[in-house]
Formats: structure tokens, sequence, C-alpha cells
């Protein structure tokens, strides 16, 4: 017959077995936590900070976007055609890090952008 | 350093003068660069860097000259714009269309053909009814659907009193041979002519007018309606252009020449 404590441990157990069974199997290095690897087709520069634009560039396209339907006031490279020409292939880039965060922007429904 | 209000109003009025002096002279200075830059004179020229009320864009149409059976200009709409091709006529997309008129109470009158489209209206009811601010009127009088705001409702469709408007009634994939410098389109949206404004934008006539005057009979004219020594104001001053139904109070931006 368990003890009280006895059972409690056996219930901890348990509880914290995915955590154990994870750690053995497959370590820290799971390719689900794994950050994506981005294919920088063209090294150089982006058109604004790297570290500003992996945290800002969506807000910056819709930005532009405002800009350039209602305004009129077209940029070449900080819209599509500009992302276009250095980033090539969607699958290599952009959609690496969307896949991971699970966002699907709806923009390729209209705008032409290889996968 | 302390100012007493006479010194105070001086260096005001100085200062205003000199604000007035410098942009006389970029108005002079911006004329010159816009002219020497160009070889070749663009077909369109728009004033600064973005759409601005100097310009005020619209197209003349001479019905004598438009051909019976071209459809040049449907064409090359289609092309440039991705437009596709729906079988059912109700479905059909058409941002430009050649129609079929017979003037009414005149005897033996005949059937003539004419190209219709969005006449970019100055008083858009299009733009007044739309509940999301998508379909608005450009500060240079282009009137614009912003697919990215658009829900689809179909208002617009039903206050434009000249049909210009159509509805993407399905799904549409992109295709190989499609112009890429033109996003395409998305089920839920409502879209009509936009006076190829990418193309005005940078210094190009509308698709259809360039494909009328070098494939068809130079029948659409396209054009600045505040430049009094463009083209088109010329044609509006000197011959019986008319817009359709004025009655309506839309004031067009399309006017045609033999109706
Ligand atoms: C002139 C070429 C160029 C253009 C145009 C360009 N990029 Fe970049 N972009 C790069 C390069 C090169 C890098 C990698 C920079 C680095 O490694 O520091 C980069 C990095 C990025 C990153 C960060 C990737 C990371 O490592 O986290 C994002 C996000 C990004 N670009 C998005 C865009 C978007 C969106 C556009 C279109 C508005 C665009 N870029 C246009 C060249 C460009
Ligand atoms: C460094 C990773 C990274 C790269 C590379 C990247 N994105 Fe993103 N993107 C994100 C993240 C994260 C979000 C979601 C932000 C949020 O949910 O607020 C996002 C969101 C977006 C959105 C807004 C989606 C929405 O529905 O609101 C657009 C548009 C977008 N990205 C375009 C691009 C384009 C175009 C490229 C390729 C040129 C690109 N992104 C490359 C990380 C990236
Ligand atoms: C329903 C179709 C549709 C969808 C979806 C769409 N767009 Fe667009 N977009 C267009 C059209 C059409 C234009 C062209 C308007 C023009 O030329 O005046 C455009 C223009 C733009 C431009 C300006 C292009 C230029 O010439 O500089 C930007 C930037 C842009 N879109 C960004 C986006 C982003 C970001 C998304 C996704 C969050 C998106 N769009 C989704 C139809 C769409």
């Amino acid at each position: 017959m368990l003890t009280r404590a006895g059972s409690v441990v056996v219930f901890l157990a348990v509880l914290a077995f995915p955590f154990f069974y994870n750690l053995v199997s497959t370590g820290y290095s799971s390719s689900a936590t794994a950050q994506p690897q981005l294919k920088i087709a063209k090294p150089g520069k982006c058109v604004e900070d790297t570290a500003w634009m992996r945290k800002n560039h969506m807000k910056m396209l819709i930005h532009v976007r405002e800009k350039a339907v209602r305004e009129g006031v077209r940029s070449v490279d900080h819209s599509f055609h500009g992302c276009i020409n250095c980033h090539p292939k969607r699958e290599e880039f952009c959609n690496r890090c969307h896949d991971y965060v699970g966002v699907k922007p709806e923009c390729w429904n209209c705008h032409h952008y290889d996968l | 350093m302390a100012l007493d209000r006479r010194d105070f109003l001086t260096i005001g009025g100085l200062i205003a003068a000199g604000t007035a002096l410098g942009s006389v002279g970029s108005a002079f200075s911006h004329t010159a660069s816009g002219h020497e830059g160009h070889e070749a004179e663009p077909a369109v020229k728009r004033t600064g860097d973005r759409a601005s009320s100097k310009n005020k864009w619209g197209m003349v149409i001479d019905i004598e000259k438009c051909g019976e059976g071209c459809d040049a200009c449907v064409r090359a709409c289609r092309k440039e714009n991705n437009v596709p091709h729906f079988d059912d006529p109700k479905l059909d997309i058409h941002w430009i269309r050649k129609i079929t008129f017979k003037q009414k109470g005149v005897p033996g009158a005949e059937e003539r053909q004419m190209p219709a489209m969005c006449f970019h209206c100055e008083h858009p009811p299009c733009a007044h009814v739309c509940p999301v601010a998508a379909t608005f009127k450009r500060a240079d009088g282009i009137v614009l659907v912003d697919k990215h705001r658009c829900i689809g409702c179909r208002y617009c469709m039903i206050a434009c009193p000249y049909k210009a408007r159509s509805f993407v009634s399905m799904h549409v994939e992109p295709k190989p041979g499609d112009n890429r410098d033109v996003p395409v389109r998305m089920h839920g949206v409502v879209e009509k002519c936009n006076f190829c404004v990418h193309r005005i934008d940078s210094g190009e006539e509308p698709a259809c007018v360039e494909s009328c005057r070098k494939e068809g009979n130079g029948a659409m004219v396209f054009g600045d309606f505040n430049d009094r020594a463009s083209k088109v104001s010329e044609m509006v001053r000197t011959s019986r252009a008319r817009r359709i139904r004025p009655d309506l109070g839309c004031d067009p931006q399309v006017f045609y020449m033999g109706i």
C-alpha cells in the first residue's frame, strides 16, 4: 500500500513526465524551438536597421501602402518591389519566420511574390 | 539679449519676407529643372512627387473617330490590369467596355459605339456612400478603390449611375502571364477603372489611351484639365465636348465629342 507521501511522489512524477521525456529524447535544441533559418539572397543592408526591420516591417509596409495608395507617394525600395528585389523567394525568407510564429499575411492573395 | 517690441516685429517681418522670397525662388527652380530633366517629354507630367490638387486628370473621347468593332482599349486594359475574364456576363469584371447606343427620339438614328469606364466624377456618389472610406477621391481627382479597406458591401455599385463598378464574385488565381507591377484581386472586393494610377504616377498615360493611339483610331486623349495649354483643356474649350448625363450633377471628368 502507498503512503500518502508516496502517492504525492508518483503524482508529481507523472505530472513531470513530458518534461523529462522531452529532455531525454530531443535535448533543448529540438526543431520546434530552433530559430528560423533565414536565407539572405543578397547580403548587405536592409532598407532599415536589421533589428528594427525584424520588429517593425509589418507596420512599415502598412504605412508605405497608405502613402502609396492614398497620397500617390510611391516608394521603390520600401514597398513590395524592394522586398522582392533583395528577398526574392518568400519560402526562403518571409515564410520561415511567419510559419514559425504562425502569422499568415493575406497580402499574397493580390500581390505577386514568388513562393 | 532682450528684444523690444520694435525689434521683434522687424525680425518677424524679415523672416516672413525671406520665406516668401525663398518659395518664389524654389518655384522658379522647380519649373526650370522640370524641363531639362527629360529628353522626351513624358506623356503625363504630374506636379511634384505626390498626388496634388495642382493636377486634375481627365479624358476626352471623340466618338466620331471610335472605330466600329475596334476593342484595342478594352484589350489593353485587361492586359495592363490583369482583369480576368468570366464567361457569365453578369459576373464579368469590366474596367472599360464598349457600349452601343442609339439616339432617342431621332428618326433614322443609327447605332453607335463608344468606350465607357469610370468617369472619375468631381462629386463621386460612390465615395459618398462608402462606409469604410475605401473609395475616395485622390487630390488629383482620380477616384480610387483602396482594396485593402474594401469590405465588399457594394453600396458603391448601387450609387454609381454609370455602372462603372464590378464585384469580384469568385476566387481568381494569379496567372503566369500577369503584369507583375499591378496587384491582382481577391474574392469580395469591388473594383473599377483607376485611370491606370500606377502609370500616371510614373509619367505614363493610361493603357487604353496609349493603345487607342497606337492600334486604334486615336479617339481617346488624356491630360490635365488644370493645365490650360493641355490638349484636353483645349478640346473641351473649343469643341462641343460634353458629359454624359450632366443633369445627375456628378460632374464626370470624361468628356465625349460627337454625341
Ligand atoms: C537592398 C536590399 C534589401 C531590400 C530592398 C530589403 N531588404 Fe530586408 N534585408 C536585406 C539584407 C541584406 C538583410 C540582412 C541584414 C543583416 O543580416 O544584418 C535583411 C534583413 C531583413 C529582415 C531581418 C531578418 C533577420 O535576420 O531577422 C527583415 C524582417 C527584412 N529584411 C524584411 C524586409 C522587408 C519587409 C522588405 C521590403 C519592404 C525588405 N526587407 C527589403 C536586404 C534588403
Ligand atoms: C525575422 C522574422 C520575419 C521575417 C524575416 C519576416 N517577417 Fe513578417 N512578420 C514577422 C512576425 C513575427 C510577424 C507578426 C507580428 C504580429 O503578429 O504582430 C510578421 C507579420 C508580417 C505582416 C503583417 C501580417 C498581419 O496579418 O498583420 C506582414 C505584411 C509581413 N510580416 C510581411 C513580411 C514580408 C513581406 C517579409 C519578407 C520580405 C517578412 N514579413 C519577413 C516576422 C518576420
Ligand atoms: C484585395 C487585394 C489586395 C490585398 C489583399 C493586399 N493588397 Fe496591397 N495593393 C492592392 C492593390 C490593387 C494595390 C495598388 C494600388 C495602386 O496602385 O494605387 C496595392 C498596393 C499596395 C502597396 C503600394 C505599392 C506601391 O506601388 O508602392 C503596398 C505597400 C501594399 N499594397 C501592401 C500590402 C500589404 C502589406 C498587404 C497585406 C497586409 C496587402 N497590400 C494586401 C491590392 C491588395
